[in-house]
């Protein structure tokens, strides 16, 4: 029996030595990422999706939680008049990820979430809408150690992607797309939207065609706002818009996309049961296609003309220039100019060598 | 209370600290533990349905000691049958008695006659109860046919029906393996502690890891079946298959190392089914304590294979028909147990149903023959179409959506992720086939290593919120 017993002390000293050591590590990334945060101007883009939940979860509590998926990534924390506001888009999936995530962030009573629901996961034929990518660190991994880091005089990046591409989550969670802006339109992937024209057109990628809607769905849904409605916290929900093009050839009778209409009058009628405000946003007329980044992501000025839409206070002094602002669109040039540069010197130097 | 929750992690030790430490010297003591800590594990779902299992106990026990007291074979018989009856009331009044109403009402409405659903009852199906009413029932049996002699000792006899590890989704233990090791004192073993330790962690594994993994995407695609092409439904069906295989398994396999910690051998439930070569090895290797029971209690008093050809075929459409309604009343259940049956007649009638009885693939190879390879690709193919029925809510469903499977093939949607879980069980399946048991010789330090990173794997997927699929047969 003891030699059993020592055997299982051997197990558990292990497991729980490895458990303490990953824990440090993990806390140790953490804690100096979230410092820097405080200090400096970041991009977060790092290889792993659970070290962008780590890093956000870690986040102090703000008055004002902006939740869901990429389409909700763009709104900054200068767009609203109080200054507590953070970004957790981009760490859901799934309705169940975005309830989950609401009862882990623990708000209180009197806090805001600005939650942006998209379309399709309430069609019972889109697949993914059941997968859930959102997961607590439960062996607390510190993926971030495995992340490149690169200075320049505004900002640190972090992750292979920030630093190639300049893009990255911010300070303030948003998600800035960096290389994007100043790439000549034509290079970029869906340029004139074709290859959301052609999610359309084979009715895949999250444009899967459906007419049934998911009441499962629903009803997570309906519990996530029993919890919010119990513990006293604002719930403004929205779903996000596709592009004026997008819009007119989903509604292409070849096309049946008739579950939007339907989880709209189901989801606006169960955010009023709740005493919650919920706009359908998918269409917007105001903002032509050139206001958007991609067929179903939006730029700043319609994010910000959506916080005014859904009736959360503006910071009025917000300047709400095309697509970025003209100080980030200095940054980009000043870096890739830099990054050319280094290139070019890279190159020559290894060119000397042979 | 679950294997795979909080609650269990800390009633494990207390329980397995005080049944070495301090009810060690009096085996009496230390058998009023094992019944003490299988209705505390019980109760912690419900414990009104304690006295289920209690009254079963009693019944069970006064018959036991009853039937080699009775002077003729006739009343010996009667008191066996009020056992059996007995059982088979308290399953069917709990598992069965609104399948029957439904039915009969189903029945009349298709031939014009409406009847109003007064009968149906809103009954709870108390978790286990298959499964410790066929234990019972093999207790009585056996004492019947005087291949076990009735025990006095009650305390042992409730830890029998009762066992805590087992109780509520097998292995469906018979009186003739677990009792005697019961009421005999128990001696501690490193070896058999460790195999415990092994089975308990690779089980957890095959629970939290695969099946809860693939869970989601099954629930979805049978759910939303008409919204989906014959390629994903083809998915869903092959997903289903191994979820419910590292499902049960795990269980079994847990429920196997826990009794091992305690000094117990249950009888094996699971050997590698699917690397099963035909249908009649596949049985062999699948849910081995319920099939062996059907054979023992039913096939081979129905007269087994040994009364002719016709009468063994009766006879095995009867076990596979009843089989498959143990596992619920449904007539999806009904006919996965069908379909089983016609599987199994063409090997039957040829009678090449008994190969492959001891031998395992790639047994002395590294790799399997192409031959081999081939047989057990199909026996997976038909055992997932089975699964269909298996899974289907309603039977109507299950053929709708074997129609689609086999008449609107498509290319499958995109679920890589699920069939990295299938890949790596099947090839960690493979490398430890034939020792179910897990009663390897590894070194020391790699055993060591091997077992706390499966540990912290299966801290990583961990959900607290899944069940067992067979909680509910």
């Amino acid at each position: 029996m003891n030699r059993f017993l020592s055997y299982i002390l051997k197990i558990l000293s292990a497991v729980l030595f490895s458990l303490g050591v990953l824990f440090l590590l993990n806390e140790h990334e953490i804690s100096k990422l979230l410092e820097s945060s405080e200090e400096v101007n970041i991009l977060f883009n790092p290889k792993h999706q659970q070290s962008i939940i780590d890093f956000k979860l870690n986040q102090k509590k703000r008055e004002i939680s902006i939740i869901g998926s990429s389409r909700t990534a763009g709104f900054e924390k200068e767009m609203f008049s109080n200054e507590s506001v953070y970004n957790y888009s981009m760490i859901v999936n799934s309705i169940t990820d975005i309830k989950n995530l609401i009862i882990d962030l623990n708000l209180s009573k009197g806090d805001t979430v600005v939650l942006g629901l998209d379309q399709w996961n309430f069609n019972s034929s889109y697949f993914s809408r059941l997968s859930n990518s959102y997961k607590i660190n439960n062996i607390n991994f510190p993926n971030t150690l495995l992340d490149d880091r690169k200075e320049t005089s505004d900002y640190l990046l972090i992750g292979g992607k920030a630093i190639e591409n300049f893009s990255g989550f911010k300070n303030d969670g948003s998600y800035f797309y960096g290389k994007r802006f100043i790439v000549p339109k034509p290079e970029l992937e869906d340029y004139l939207f074709t290859d959301t024209y052609s999610r359309i057109q084979e009715g895949n990628r999250r444009f899967e065609y459906g007419s049934k809607v998911d009441l499962k769905q629903i009803k997570t849904l309906e519990e996530l706002l029993i919890y919010l409605q119990k513990n006293k916290i604002t719930l403004v929900g929205f779903f996000p818009p596709f592009a004026p093009s997008v819009n007119n050839k989903m509604n292409n009778t070849r096309y049946e996309y008739s579950y939007i209409n339907e989880s709209s009058k189901l989801v606006t009628q169960l955010f009023h049961k709740y005493g919650f405000k919920f706009s359908d946003l998918t269409k917007i007329d105001l903002y032509e296609d050139s206001f958007y980044l991609d067929g179903f992501h939006c730029n700043r000025n319609v994010y910000y003309y959506i916080l005014k839409v859904l009736g959360i206070s503006i910071n009025p002094n917000f300047k709400n220039e095309f697509e970025i602002s003209e100080h980030d669109k200095i940054n980009l040039n000043n870096y890739f100019t830099d990054l050319d540069y280094l290139m070019v010197m890279i190159k020559q130097s290894y060119n000397s060598k042979d | 209370m679950l294997f795979n929750s909080i609650e269990f992690l800390l009633f494990l030790p207390i329980v397995f600290l005080l049944y070495w430490f301090v009810f060690n010297k009096n085996l009496k003591n230390q058998n009023l533990l094992i019944l003490v800590s299988s209705y505390v594990f019980y109760g912690w779902w419900d414990y009104r349905f304690l006295t289920l299992i209690f009254l079963s106990t009693i019944v069970d026990y006064i018959i036991g000691l009853n039937i080699p007291k009775q002077d003729s074979e006739k009343k010996q018989k009667l008191l066996l049958w009020c056992s059996v009856l007995f059982n088979l009331s308290v399953l069917g009044f709990f598992k069965y008695y609104n399948f029957f109403v439904d039915s009969w009402i189903d029945l009349f409405g298709s031939i014009g006659y409406e009847i109003k659903s007064i009968w149906t009852l809103n009954i709870i199906l108390p978790v286990g109860i298959s499964f410790y009413t066929f234990q019972t029932m093999s207790y009585t049996i056996d004492i019947y046919r005087k291949k076990l002699k009735p025990t006095k000792d009650f305390i042992s006899f409730a830890s029998f029906v009762s066992f805590f590890p087992q109780l509520v989704a097998g292995p469906i233990e018979r009186a003739t393996n677990l009792l005697p090791q019961i009421l005999k004192k128990r001696e501690f073993s490193y070896e058999q502690g460790v195999q415990g330790l092994r089975l308990i962690l690779w089980g957890m594994f095959k629970k939290v890891v695969v099946a809860d993994s693939l869970a989601p995407m099954v629930d979805n695609i049978f759910s939303n079946y008409q919204d989906f092409g014959g390629g994903t439904l083809w998915l869903g069906a092959i997903y289903f298959a191994f979820q419910i295989y590292c499902d049960f398994s795990g269980y079994s396999d847990i429920a196997i190392g826990t009794s091992k910690l305690f000094g117990f051998e249950l009888m094996t439930n699971f050997k590698f089914p699917y690397f099963s070569r035909n249908i009649g090895e596949f049985w062999r290797r699948w849910h081995i304590s319920l099939s062996t029971w059907f054979r023992d209690y039913l096939y081979i008093p129905l007269g087994g294979s040994k009364e002719g050809k016709w009468k063994s075929i009766r006879n095995i459409f009867i076990i596979f028909l009843v089989s498959g309604f143990w596992h619920g009343a449904n007539w999806t259940f009904i006919f996965w147990g069908l379909f089983h049956s016609i599987l199994f007649l063409p090997s039957f009638i040829f009678n090449t149903n008994r190969k492959y009885t001891s031998s395992i693939i790639a047994e002395n190879t590294f790799l399997p023959s192409p031959k081999e390879f081939v047989q057990v690709g199909i026996t997976f193919i038909l055992v997932t179409i089975g699964w269909v029925f298996f899974r289907s809510e309603t039977i109507v469903d299950s053929f709708n959506y074997l129609s689609k499977m086999f008449l609107e093939f498509g290319i499958p949607q995109n679920l890589r992720k699920e069939i990295l879980f299938v890949m790596c069980l099947t090839l960690l399946d493979f490398i430890i086939k034939g020792n179910e048991r897990m009663n390897f010789k590894k070194s020391h330090s790699l055993e060591l290593l091997g077992s706390v990173i499966l540990v912290l794997v299966i801290l990583f997927f961990y959900n607290q919120s899944s069940s067992f699929i067979y909680f509910q047969f």
